[in-house]
């Protein structure tokens, strides 16, 4: 019950405040439900990162179940900028305010690290959508990689080259860079589902389906694991679509959605559903999954473009003309350079 | 009380509900509240219905969402109910939303979601209350009755909350002496029935706190009411502090709103300061934060607290937690609305004559406009979207965005008249969308006059408002392209660009409109707006060639651009709708340019399942038949060979038989599909294939006649005109009947019968009218036809006619006018121009004369009495049958006499005229008669009857009806010139004739470009070719005088 839980937390927040008043506190947020780990010090590595709590007693956490650290002593803005951009999608926010800090200024060295990474991921995740240089954002990530390798964002800095290398139709780099996830078998999974979208941008759903079946087959567990393996459920599903069947996608898709927990679903379930239904012509259906995404799960830009780029159509469809022409006007006024919004 | 204030409370009722859904824990599946949630928010309530509707079957949803559809469709309907502008239109989602409820509450009794579903019920009540209340404040209103109603229902939601109350006191009382180490077990089910119990106490304060809505404002009741109100949230805080945290904070807030209402803003500002000291996590905290700062935020930036830094500092640092699926939260806006508010505070206190000396005083001008700036920014949303401070939002966006403060300095870059701009337009879509749903509004029937006033009131405000930015939005948008440099976006330049092309479409300046469109069409079609502005373009040229039509001027300039628009379009954007749509209108453009080949290419690219394409086939089958007809009646020599016309009319109706069929095929009968039938049936009839018209005219789904004589709707008003379209069907129908009865005589009693149905539909005069148009399209149909069916036709006709004559109907007038008019069809369908009259045309002359008698002998003995009007069109006819048959003496006579009493007869004019012509084929003085009128042989000084070609002119060139006639004389004068110079024998004379041929075609040619359309231009062009050869000149035709008008 909600009761008990703020009560626990006020009770928690007391205890640590008392205990760590000399020290600076680390906070590991994790991926999912679970709750904050606060701790003495984090170390980061670039496959686990290493949790010191108040009883100077270690534990391991592997880097694919973190969301984000803060380290203690770090700026406000760049907490913040962890806070905004993986809760809110507010990328354009956070850059402007990460660039105007000082480098030279911002301890500990960890949140150097952590900064150089969120300016990397804000440029990038504009770029994908339209806005910004990719140029600009490729660069920062390979500056990122080439000087912080052990990171605990290391991988996820990979894949954000990958997407901006699928983005200009680049797919043996994109590959490439993804493949790197492999690297860390708790992030295979997510490696072979991010190629199994990449082969099924170049129309190889059989290819797709591969990676996405290898995905599937991995054996790692945890909320990160099973998070990929949903994915590569959707994936399935997406090549199910680009094979013409389009009715047996939806019910793919709709047996992940029945299944997943409610922080386990998201924009791109979502989208490839509204795909599925779409070309199973049942423009309203179709309507309602991309207003999912629309109204709930708007915190990737790229993944709201495609969601607003597809209603302006089928509100139309449906006989809502207004509604197309108002998810047009919000699509050319986010997202006026994605390829959704000059379709 | 605002509707805003209303709904506010409302708001305040709904948020306590709301939070009390946390009772539902997390399942794996669909987000289904979390969704419904966001549809209501976003105003879909369609879609949330619609979800709702799909729940019922849809595996997707688990069973405890599916058990409580009928609770989220009662809240639905309470939400959809809340957005209705009559409160007739409220109380009909009300009782839906009540019988949801109560039928949700008998079948779940003891079940948690029970308590949600009384909780809704209480809302509406309060709602319902809120509503009365509203209405007692309209003028004319039954103030009392009103207020009582009012309060019944605060009764009844009383009611409700107290059986909560007492049935939640009981639960809890069963914890009495509860362990929290020892009963753990039971912790879960303690926190429940605790919830309950403050619950049910917080619904109470609220409903305490309602009723002071039943009082006037300042009223001693009032007061009393509030400090109740107060006084019970205070218990509520002061009992359950330290055992339901959450539960005490919202008492607290509650205890604000009711210090807030009582003008004590201070305490009420004290007390919120307290609840944002609560934390913000998890969500319930976090919205409950939101909603605080939306109450602080409001009694910051009153004059008496003066703490609108406050409100713009701390109300605008929560501001940045809204995540992005809260953008169309309702609470998230109406925080966003109170800082820009604040703001907008900020910058009055700056600008005031003596600001104060702290930091708000002392704002330089740059600071305040990025106050403005920030404010405009902020309540853009709250101004666009759905949600109860979407007015106040909308009347500060227009005082920021119109410049309401005195430091907005004429913006000097491109950005600033940009935004300026901007915010303007915001405004106006704003308005428009109200001006929209007012509309909407105003067609419902059952709207008393008060909401009428109240709506038109409404509606005539938003458009004056439109009106007045319209021109500031252009002026900022020009302004902004004045001072574009080449540093700025060009998605932004080319925005305005589109922006300003939309405005100028709105305020109907089409050529302004088109330009722009067309540049960005040309330059950057992929710009922003680039598509849209192309569709602008075309629409505007599309409107621009209405108006030409409109006045029969020509359009062709008009024609030429929309093609090229269209081109364009079809060439830049290649997706199907796009390239359907603008092949089907570039296909109906050539065919208005007679470009037929070009046409029907066009509308061979046109996917077979489009839906406007059955009607493009149509237009071009009709554009086909008639360019058959046209070419038909064209003399030997140029008209073109028979297996040209035949394919001409195959390749018609072959195109209209296939739009007809592809109609059908949709499934419903459609006044198109209807139009479409009458329209080949037409053309059929005119071909002679009267066997192929009628089942079309008696088609059991489509066909005009089944479905008029079934009374079906598809052929009433407003789909068609009655009774013009019954009287043409029966005009169609008797036309297939008459000219199929040589080949099947049992449709002479369908054509009788037909002619009874018309007798009893109209009056005389309109009966008189439809006889007349049916004789001229016989004398058409006759011209048209080949011989042998002209043969059949006619002999079915006079089978027809003379039964109709010598049997039961002789002696009424309107029958036997009609078989006047149709025998002198007839005549003249089997007359040829300019040759001697057949013997058959002879004989149907005499038949004309014989009914015309017949109808004279009848109004002297006084059997019928027709109108003085219809004597002389009966009179008329008489006169023309003498022209026609040599007796033109006797012809003239009678034309003088008739326009002894009518001078202004303008057909009988004309027929005198013609008969002159006649009368100079003879003998050439008479051409001369023609063109002056008068009589041979008339007294000197004597006011000529007949007025001749060259009056006829004059007068009719005076007044647009008669435009036809005009041309008609104009030709005609020419002819006459022409027949002079060919007759006479005096060299110097048949020069002149000639040379004034040429000099009345001439001015014809220049003055009006059309020349009276294509026939005449036509004729025109013979006969110069003619005056030419004459002249011994190169027979150029019109050509001498300059080139041909343009086509695209």
């Amino acid at each position: 019950m909600r009761i008990h839980l703020y009560r626990l937390i006020c009770c928690a927040m007391v205890v640590l405040a008392g205990v760590g008043s000399t020290w600076a506190i680390d906070e590991v947020v994790p991926v999912g439900d679970a709750k904050v780990t606060l701790a003495k010090k984090v170390t980061v590595g670039r496959d686990t990162i290493t949790i010191l709590d108040g009883r100077n007693q270690e534990s391991r956490m592997p880097v694919a179940d973190v969301l984000y650290v803060k380290f203690g002593g770090e700026p406000l803005e760049l907490s913040e900028a962890k806070e905004q951009t993986r809760r809110n999608g507010k990328y354009e926010e956070v850059l402007a305010s990460l660039t105007k800090l000082d480098r030279s200024q911002v301890t500990p060295s960890e949140a150097v690290a952590d900064l150089a990474f969120y300016i990397a991921l804000c440029r990038t995740k504009l770029a994908l959508v339209g806005k910004g240089d990719s140029s600009a954002a490729g660069k920062a990530l390979i500056a990122f990689t080439r000087d912080y390798p052990q990171h605990y964002t290391f991988y996820e800095a990979n894949e954000l080259l990958g997407d901006l290398y699928r983005m200009h139709k680049q797919y043996a780099k994109a590959v490439k860079y993804y493949g790197e996830l492999a690297n860390n078998k708790e992030m295979a999974a997510r490696a072979n589902v991010l190629i199994g979208w990449t082969h099924l941008e170049q129309n190889q759903p059989d290819e797709a389906v591969k990676a996405f079946d290898a995905a599937l087959a991995d054996r790692a567990m945890g909320p990160s694991a099973e998070a990929q393996q949903r994915l590569a459920a959707v994936g399935k599903a997406a090549c199910t679509v680009a094979k013409g069947q389009a009715a047996d996608a939806v019910k793919q898709i709709e047996e992940v959605i029945e299944k997943s927990p409610p922080e386990g679903l998201d924009a791109r379930m979502y989208n490839v559903l509204g795909d599925a239904q779409a070309k199973n012509n049942d423009a309203k259906a179709a309507v309602m999954a991309y207003l999912h995404v629309d109204l709930m799960y708007a915190q990737d830009p790229a993944e709201h473009a495609e969601a607003l780029g597809n209603l302006k159509q089928l509100w139309k469809q449906i006989g809502q003309p207004e509604r197309g022409e108002e998810a047009n006007r919000r699509l050319q006024k986010l997202y006026p350079t994605s390829q959704w919004a000059t379709r | 009380m605002s509707n805003a204030c209303a709904r506010r409370i409302a708001i305040g009722l709904s948020a306590l509900i709301a939070a009390g859904l946390f009772h539902s824990s997390a399942t794996a599946g669909e987000p289904a509240t979390e969704f419904l949630s966001a549809l209501r928010q976003a105003g879909y309530h369609d879609m949330a219905l619609d979800y709702l509707e799909g729940a019922k079957t849809s595996k997707a949803f688990d069973a405890e969402f599916k058990q409580n559809l009928p609770y989220e469709l009662g809240v639905t309907l309470i939400d959809m109910a809340q957005a209705q502008r009559t409160e007739r239109a409220r109380d009909q989602y009300f009782d839906r939303a009540i019988a949801q409820f109560d039928g949700f509450i008998k079948n779940n009794a003891g079940k948690p979601k029970v308590n949600d579903a009384r909780n809704r019920l209480t809302e509406l009540n309060v709602l319902r209350a809120l509503s009365r209340i509203e209405r007692s404040a309209a003028p004319g209103a039954d103030k009392s009755k009103l207020l009582d109603e009012a309060k019944g229902f605060f009764d009844e939601a009383e009611k409700i909350i107290e059986s909560q109350k007492t049935e939640a006191d009981a639960a809890f009382a069963k914890f009495k002496g509860w362990d929290e180490k020892k009963d753990k077990d039971k912790e879960a089910e303690r926190n429940s029935a605790l919830f309950d119990v403050v619950w049910s106490r917080l619904q109470q304060s609220q409903v305490e706190y309602m009723r002071a809505k039943l009082h006037a404002a300042g009223s001693n009741e009032l007061s009393v009411q509030l400090k109740k109100a107060a006084a019970a949230f205070n218990k509520v805080y002061t009992d359950y502090q330290k055992l339901y945290y959450y539960g005490s904070l919202k008492a607290r807030l509650g205890e604000g709103r009711c210090y807030q209402d009582l003008g004590d803003l201070k305490q009420a500002a004290t007390l919120y300061d307290e609840c944002l000291g609560g934390p913000a996590d998890p969500d319930i905290f976090r919205d409950l934060k939101t909603k605080t700062f939306v109450y602080a935020c409001e009694v910051w930036i009153d004059p008496t607290v003066d703490k609108a830094q406050s409100a713009a500092e701390r109300g605008g640092e929560w501001l940045i937690q809204a995540r992005p699926n809260e953008a169309r939260n309702h609470d998230w806006l109406a925080l966003r609305y109170f800082v820009a508010r604040a703001k907008e505070e900020i910058v009055k206190k700056a600008s005031a004559p003596n600001p104060p000396k702290d930091e708000a005083g002392t704002l330089n001008p740059a600071a305040r406009r990025a106050h403005i700036d920030d404010a405009i920014r902020l309540v853009r949303p709250v101004a666009a979207h759905p949600n109860p401070y979407r007015t106040p939002a909308q009347e500060l966006l227009d005082r920021l965005g119109s410049g309401g403060s005195d430091d907005r300095d004429e913006p000097k870059s491109f950005a600033e008249a940009k935004t300026r701009g901007d915010d303007l337009f915001g405004s106006i879509r704003s308005k428009m969308f109200l001006i929209d749903k007012i509309k909407e509004d105003l067609t419902n029937p059952n709207n008393t006059p008060e909401e009428v006033k109240r709506m038109k009131e409404d509606l005539a405000s938003a458009e004056k408002a439109i009106e007045t930015m319209q021109p500031q939005v252009i002026a900022y948008y020009r302004l902004a392209l004045s001072l574009a440099r080449p540093s700025d976006k060009l998605d932004d330049i080319n925005t305005v660009r589109f922006n300003l092309c939309l405005i100028y479409y709105q305020q109907d300046k089409y050529y302004e409109a088109a330009v722009i469109g067309e540049f960005l069409l040309q330059r950057y079609p992929r710009s922003p707006g680039g598509r849209n502005a192309s569709k602008i373009a075309l629409a505007s040229w599309s409107k621009l060639n209405g108006e030409r039509i409109a006045k029969k001027e020509d359009n062709k300039f008009e024609l030429a651009r929309m093609a090229g628009v269209a081109q364009g379009i079809l060439t830049t954007w290649t997706d199907k709708e796009t390239a359907n749509d603008t092949n089907v209108l570039l296909a109906n453009i050539y065919i208005e340019q007679g470009q037929y080949a070009k046409a029907k290419e066009h509308l061979d690219k046109v996917s077979p399942d489009f839906p406007k394409l059955p009607a493009a086939k149509m237009s071009l089958g009709q554009a086909l038949s008639r360019e058959y007809f046209t070419k038909k009646r064209l003399p030997e020599g140029e008209r073109p060979d028979e297996a040209e016309l035949t394919k001409l009319m195959e390749d018609a109706q072959a195109l209209m038989e296939d739009g007809i069929r592809s109609m059908d095929e949709m499934g419903m009968v459609t006044p198109h599909l209807v139009n479409a039938a009458y329209s080949l049936a037409q053309i059929y009839i005119d071909d002679a294939k009267n066997a192929k018209a009628i089942p079309l005219i008696e088609h059991a789904r489509y066909g005009p006649l089944t479905l008029l004589k079934a009374k079906n709707p598809v052929v009433q008003p407003p789909n068609f005109k009655d009774p013009d379209f019954a009287i043409a069907t029966y005009n169609l129908a008797l036309r297939a009947y008459i000219g199929a009865i040589g080949e099947d005589p049992e449709l002479l009693a369908k054509a009788e019968q037909t002619i009874a149905s018309l007798e009893k539909l109209v009056d005389s005069e309109t009966l008189l009218f439809s006889y007349t148009r049916m004789a001229q399209e016989l004398k058409k149909q006759l011209a048209d036809a080949p011989e042998a069916q002209k043969q059949s036709i006619a002999s079915g006709y006079v089978k027809f006619l003379v039964k109709m004559r010598d049997g039961g109907n002789s002696d009424k007038y309107d029958t036997l006018a009609y078989i006047l008019k149709s025998f002198e069809g007839l005549a003249e369908g089997f007359s040829e121009e300019g040759k001697p009259l057949s013997p058959q045309a002879k004989s149907f002359y005499a038949e004309a004369v014989k009914t015309g008698e017949t109808i004279l002998s009848l109004v002297d003995k006084k059997k019928i009495s027709p109108s003085e009007n219809a004597m002389l069109a009966v009179r008329a006819v008489l006169a023309r049958c003498a022209s026609r048959t040599g007796e033109f003496e006797t012809a003239l006579d009678m034309y003088e006499a008739i326009l002894e009493e009518k001078p202004y007869l303008l057909s009988v004019q004309v027929d005198a005229a013609m008969a002159y012509q006649e009368m100079g084929r003879t003998d050439s003085k008479y051409y001369k008669y023609a063109l002056g009128g008068g009589r041979p042989g008339a007294r000197v000084g004597e006011k000529a009857k007949i007025w001749g070609w060259t009056q006829i002119s004059k007068v009719t060139l005076k007044n647009a009806k008669f435009i036809d006639t005009f041309h008609e004389a104009r030709y005609q004068m020419a002819v006459c010139y022409f027949e002079l110079g060919r007759a006479t024998e005096n060299e110097r004379s048949r020069k002149i004739y000639l040379t004034n041929t040429k000099k009345a075609t001439l001015a014809i040619f220049t003055q009006f470009p059309t020349m009276g359309g294509t026939e005449l231009r036509a004729k025109y062009d013979r006969l110069i070719k003619a005056a030419q050869k004459e002249l011994g000149e190169s027979p150029v035709g019109l050509t001498e005088f300059g080139p041909a008008p343009a086509d695209s």
